[in-house]
């Protein structure tokens, strides 16, 4: 999945299986490898079986969709490819050459039902925006005492953990899940203007979003993962759409200090003493 | 003639009464049955549960970042 994966309070063996989980999905889902289930539904299209790991991300990915009101979407496979990310990120660089056309989100071109899958119109579908966290608590549901797992910075965890924040900080995750997404570590040029992997659905192009990097504290690492892309995507309405679903929301744009919406506020600031 | 010029009014008035006075026929027109949008805005919003945080009390073990 091109990131590091730090597994907390596994035996040997749920480390093996844990391993095995993340090279399996990083196989199927997998938007580079000639031999991924992902490139081979894309390249296929029209109606297909698809494998049971399959449907069930797809389901998510449709689920992400329904509840973020379409910003988190699956089917904007070809607008990151058309932005420029079409190959393994180490083997991205910037180019003279415009990006290619915008591709906006397509969810109606998608029908799944049970695993057979119907993909309309050239659609493709990029299902990295829920695989990585679903993995996350799926790893997480293979051990069997406390601890935590985190890919990426992604994670969630049995058992409280203090984890830090991106610039500066920390916060102790008592349950649940912690996601950042952001735009400042994987971006691109094309004929001189910026790129990065977080696409408006909208638009089909890189979000324009004054953040960086939004952090949201879910009680799965899949909720907190979506949240957090839909808030980043949402810009100045993000930590009011957080809060209206009492998610805590930790804020960072250039320049600024970090914004935290009412919710991580509650939850980490010291609380005055009642007045008695 | 005269004989299927009756049955055929017959037929005629029978299935137009039928239409407006039969119990099981709606009398109006069809509705899906899709809850309230408010109700399913509702549903939506409750899905994404928040997790607990807490201030930090130890050097973190972890980091959370973008990747």
């Amino acid at each position: 999945m091109g990131c590091e994966v730090v597994v907390a309070g596994a035996t040997g063996d749920e480390l093996s299986r844990v391993r095995r989980l993340f090279e399996e999905r990083d196989r199927v889902f997998s938007r580079f490898r000639a031999d991924s289930e992902l490139r081979r539904v894309n390249a296929t299209g029209g109606s297909m079986v698809v494998s049971a790991l399959f449907a069930r991300s797809l389901e998510q990915g449709l689920w992400a969709s329904e509840i973020t009101g379409g910003l988190v979407d699956p089917t904007l496979g070809a607008a990151i490819e058309a932005a420029g990310y079409d190959r393994d990120f180490a083997a991205v660089a910037s180019s003279p050459e415009p990006a290619g056309p915008a591709q906006p989100a397509r969810p109606e071109a998608v029908s799944l039902l049970g695993r057979v899958l119907l993909l309309r119109g050239g659609v493709k579908l990029d299902l990295n925006g829920v695989v990585k966290a679903a993995a996350v608590d799926d790893g997480l549901q293979l051990l069997a005492g406390p601890g935590f797992v985190s890919a990426g910075g992604d994670l969630a965890t049995r058992g409280e953990v203090d984890v830090a924040l991106p610039g500066g900080a920390a916060v102790r995750l008592v349950s649940g899940g912690l996601a950042t997404s952001g735009r400042t570590k994987r971006r691109w040029l094309r004929a001189g203007y910026g790129q990065h992997h977080l696409i408006d659905p909208a638009t089909g192009r890189p979000s324009t979003t004054p953040w960086e990097e939004v952090t949201v504290c879910g009680a799965s690492c899949l909720v907190a993962d979506v949240a957090a892309k839909a808030a980043f995507l949402l810009g100045d309405d993000g930590p009011s759409w957080l809060d209206e679903r009492g998610l805590p929301g930790r804020f960072v744009a250039a320049g600024r200090r970090p914004h935290l919406n009412l919710s991580w506020r509650a939850s980490v600031e010291p609380r005055e003493p009642a007045c008695t | 003639m005269v004989l299927a010029a009756v049955a055929a009014l017959t037929f005629t008035a029978s299935a137009a009464l039928a239409k407006v006075a039969f119990p099981g026929h709606s009398k109006r027109p069809i509705r899906a049955l899709t809850p309230p949008a408010r109700f399913l805005e509702t549903v939506r919003r409750d899905e994404l549960q928040s997790g607990v945080l807490a201030p930090a009390q130890a050097d973190p073990a972890t980091a959370t970042a973008q990747t």
